[in-house]
């Protein structure tokens, strides 16, 4: 008598609580928090730079020391920096970089400034984002000759790095935090307030009226048909020699000279290349994927020529030069020595 | 008070109940909250992952809306337009892994998923492609349009302009009629050497080259192959859910049964529960009223015996008492009566002055005395006549004792204090044996007074519920408590030598015990009280 009794009330009670909760129908679940639709002003084909991104100083830090660490590549000579002036536009001044045992790239070195707002990563576009870009130059054997085991390695027994990433991250060094790492470095690497962005935001003086002229020019032209967006390029592909055939003029062959070929096979993206940023153009020559134009002038003839199919008079192209001078920006924040925390 | 067995158990179990539904109602809400987190989330993932349908459909059309744009000859969005695609391509990846998706479902959804991605990807290469073809043609256009004043007057202005009109309609709209056009005046042009018109042609040929092309890219970019992959995979996925819905429906259906079957249960239960204790509880308080009526018929009946055990004994020594005094009696009654006739003799032959004749009036005495004794004897040993018992007042057998001993009470100067309230109470009895009683206590509280300084004798009846007291008090000393307890005992008297047989109370006692009552002293009064009890008629 008694047994039945107690386990009645549980028995009964186990029964109702499954049917409870059934009734809390579909109570108010949250959608996801997807990002809003971008309504891009279509009255502008530019915009100013963004602030850079708010990450956090210790993480930007170690990025910074991770980008600057030689011990990183095959050899322990060759860092990110090596390439990456971080004290020149963000890349070195030779036509094809230099890797690890002297050998040569086969492209010329894009800056890293501003390149989180690229929209694809490389001359080819071969890497999705920066995240995707990193393991590139690591594992080259021209240009870093490095694994990520390697790499891991050397982090985890460098009881330095092995300090921080324990701090910042919690965990040991792994590819996916120095990923992060590097990655919340590059993209804090804005260079803001340019002459050209104070002068989208209403400072019309900010431009000399040389480079008002050049600006306009640039538009009518139609460079801005293809160097446009907020890093003034960096956001299409385009075929090189529209209207001319550079390869042939140039002589020589270089390896990247395939362009998007090598990455999709498709006959059609052929010379065809990420169009660049334009932004701090003025601190990065030579230029071209192949560096083998020493000038800024040179470079503004031959894009005319061989995109626009125009002959640029000597006006034109000194008032378009001097409109690029004007989009040289500020050094990132990051790199100044109070933000720096090492 | 202290708690019986039975309370305690009861409250032991009282508290095994309270403890075991406590722990029920804490399981019950700790699984509610799971399950309903659990549904919770379940709502969410599923809400979560038809936005992100909804989502990527909409990112879709904005790929398309795009392209537009950049096609009408607006100013360059490409930055809007990479950001949609990346948008799209992490969306793919994305609506990769549906919530809770069926075995049987899991196969058709995974294709019309892969074939989602698949036109996505197209389109978004197509996409890229389009960008590269609409610049050419936005910037070929551009340059006809710039170089268009250096030709005014020429011979070839006509010309020029019909190419440049019919490149703009071409541009606009890639029909074969437009491509038919221009390539005409590009022909027509063709024929004029001038280097400026080379160059003319040169853009014009990419502009037809690469509006072509770029309306092949449309063609992909707009085959709404996308749409339509995304339309299978909402539908498979969707219609997945519905179904799944509908068999959790039959399943919440037969919770709710249950559910409502248990609430029954559990109140039926605890009213059941209710009830019993109630019960319970009743039945213990009945059950000690009971047990301390018992207990008080118990000790009566207890006591009855022992009075009755008493009265045996006594009745018994009495009886063995009255018959040797009824054979003492008879045989000295002859003997007394030849003393009593020959001092009689004696004193009748003497003359009266002779000390003899006192000597013989001595014996008179005394043969008279022993006389007496041996009748209060025969009376005590008689068992007493069997007459049947008589309805009579308390106040007749009152009065017909007074009437023996009122004289000799007026003689001596003591006060009678007559109390007639209970007089009319009547009593079953033998009237003369009552009275005989009555006498007793009477004549024993005359002698009592005898010596004292006030004298009174006081006698009342009162009804005790179905009894009625008979009780004579006098103003004489009480009785030492040495000897109350002797005082019933035939032959014991406080009286002088030669005045009481010691047979009074005994006798009495007797009587009144054979009539169903009791004759006690009263401890209570300050002087002495005798009661008789009778039961009432």
């Amino acid at each position: 008598m008694r047994f039945p009794r107690q386990i009645l009330p549980v028995a009964a009670t186990l029964l109702l609580i499954p049917g409870t909760g059934c009734y809390m129908q579909h109570a108010n679940a949250l959608g996801p928090n997807l990002p809003k639709a971008n309504i891009a002003s279509i009255d502008s084909a530019f915009a100013p730079l963004p602030d850079a991104p708010n990450e956090p100083p210790e993480k930007v830090a170690l990025g910074l020391a991770l980008f600057r660490e030689k011990r990183l590549s095959g050899d322990r000579t060759i860092a990110c920096a090596s390439c990456h002036d971080l004290n020149a536009g963000g890349s070195d001044h030779v036509a094809l970089s230099r890797g690890v045992r002297g050998q040569t790239g086969g492209a010329n070195t894009p800056t890293v400034f501003n390149s989180s707002l690229n929209f694809r990563q490389f001359w080819d576009g071969r890497a999705a984002d920066l995240a995707d870009q990193i393991t590139g130059p690591l594992t080259d054997p021209k240009e870093m000759a490095s694994g990520w085991d390697q790499v891991l390695q050397f982090l985890r027994e460098s009881p330095e790095y092995r300090d921080r990433f324990r701090q910042i991250f919690g965990e040991e060094p792994s590819r996916a935090n120095v990923t992060e790492a590097l990655v919340s470095f590059e993209n804090s690497l804005l260079t803001p307030n340019s002459p050209f962005d104070r002068f989208l935001q209403g400072e019309t003086h900010a431009l000399a009226p040389q480079q008002r002229r050049g600006y306009q020019k640039f538009r009518a032209f139609g460079c801005v048909a293809c160097h446009q967006g907020v890093n003034v390029g960096g956001n299409m592909y385009q075929s090189l020699g529209l209207l001319g055939d550079y390869f042939h003029d140039r002589g020589g062959s270089f390896p990247s000279d395939e362009g998007r070929f090598r990455v999709t096979g498709n006959p059609v993206d052929r010379h065809v290349f990420r169009v660049p940023s334009l932004r701090n153009v003025a601190l990065t020559a030579p230029y071209f994927h192949d560096g083998q134009v020493a000038t800024l002038e040179q470079a503004v003839r031959n894009m005319a020529k061989y995109q626009l199919g125009r002959k640029l008079s000597g006006e034109d192209t000194a008032d378009i030069v001097a409109f690029l001078h004007s989009l040289t920006g500020e050094r990132p924040k990051c790199l100044e020595p109070s933000g720096k925390k090492e | 008070m202290p708690r019986t067995f039975g309370e305690k158990r009861m409250i032991r179990s009282n508290r095994l109940n309270l403890l075991v539904a406590i722990a029920c109602v804490i399981i019950a809400i700790v699984l509610t909250v799971v399950l309903v987190k659990g549904v919770i989330s379940h709502a969410e993932e599923h809400t979560s992952y038809v936005t992100a349908l909804e989502y990527a459909d909409t990112i879709d059309n904005e790929v398309e809306n795009e392209v537009l744009l950049a096609r009408a000859f607006l100013l360059p969005n490409y930055d809007k337009l990479a950001t949609s695609s990346r948008e799209a391509g992490l969306l793919c990846a994305r609506l990769a892994t549906p919530p809770d998706v069926r075995q049987q479902a899991r196969d058709p959804f995974r294709e019309a998923h892969q074939r989602y991605c698949r036109e996505i990807d197209a389109k978004l290469a197509a996409v890229e492609r389009f960008k590269v073809k609409n610049a050419v043609v936005r910037n070929s256009l551009k340059y006809l349009g710039t170089i268009e004043e250096t030709f005014r007057g020429l011979p070839y202005d006509l010309g020029f302009q019909h190419l440049y009109s019919d490149l703009l309609a071409y541009s606009l709209d890639a029909s074969a009629d437009n491509y038919a056009e221009a390539q005409h005046h590009v022909r027509q042009l063709g024929h004029s050497p001038p280097p400026a018109i080379q160059t003319v042609l040169q853009h014009a040929r990419l502009v037809l080259f690469a509006v072509r092309e770029r309306s092949d890219i449309e063609k992909t970019i707009f085959s709404g192959n996308s749409d339509k992959a995304m339309r299978s995979m909402r539908e498979i996925y969707l219609r997945e859910y519905r179904d799944q819905e509908s068999i959790a429906f039959l399943y919440r259906l037969c919770l709710f049964s249950l559910t409502f079957l248990a609430v029954a249960l559990l109140l039926a239960l605890f009213l059941h529960l209710h009830s019993t204790k109630e019960k319970l509880a009743a039945l213990n308080e009945s059950l000690e009223s009971r047990v301390a009526q018992r207990t008080a018929e118990l000790r009566e009946a207890l006591s009855e015996l022992e009075n009755k055990q008493t009265q045996l004994l006594h009745a018994s020594k009495m009886s063995a008492l009255g018959e040797m005094a009824g054979g003492i009696a008879h045989e000295i009654n002859s003997p007394l009566a030849a003393i009593s006739l020959n001092a009689e003799i004696i004193e009748g032959a003497l003359p009266a002055d002779s000390p003899v004749v006192a000597s013989a009036r001595t014996i008179l005495s005394t043969v008279t005395r022993i006389s007496k004794i041996i009748t209060g004897l025969r009376r005590f040993a008689r068992s007493g006549p069997k007459d049947p018992p008589v309805r009579v007042s308390a106040g007749s057998i009152i009065a017909d004792s007074l009437s023996f001993c009122g004289e000799k009470m007026k003689n001596s100067f003591i006060d009678l204090q007559r109390d007639t309230t209970g007089d009319a109470e009547e009593v079953l009895c033998q009237p003369e044996q009552m009275t005989q009683v009555l006498l007793n206590l009477l004549n024993n509280a005359v002698d009592a007074v005898s010596k004292a300084e006030k004298k009174w004798v006081r006698v009342r009846a009162e009804r005790r519920e179905n009894k009625i007291r008979l009780s004579v008090e006098d103003s004489g000393p009480p009785i030492p408590s040495a000897i109350r307890e002797k005082i019933m005992q035939p032959f014991f008297t406080t009286k002088e030598a030669g005045k009481g047989t010691g047979l009074g109370l005994s006798i009495s006692h007797g009587i009144v015990a054979a009539h169903g009552g009791k004759l006690w002293l009263d401890p209570q009064s300050a002087h002495t009280r005798f009661v008789v009890e009778l039961p009432a008629a």
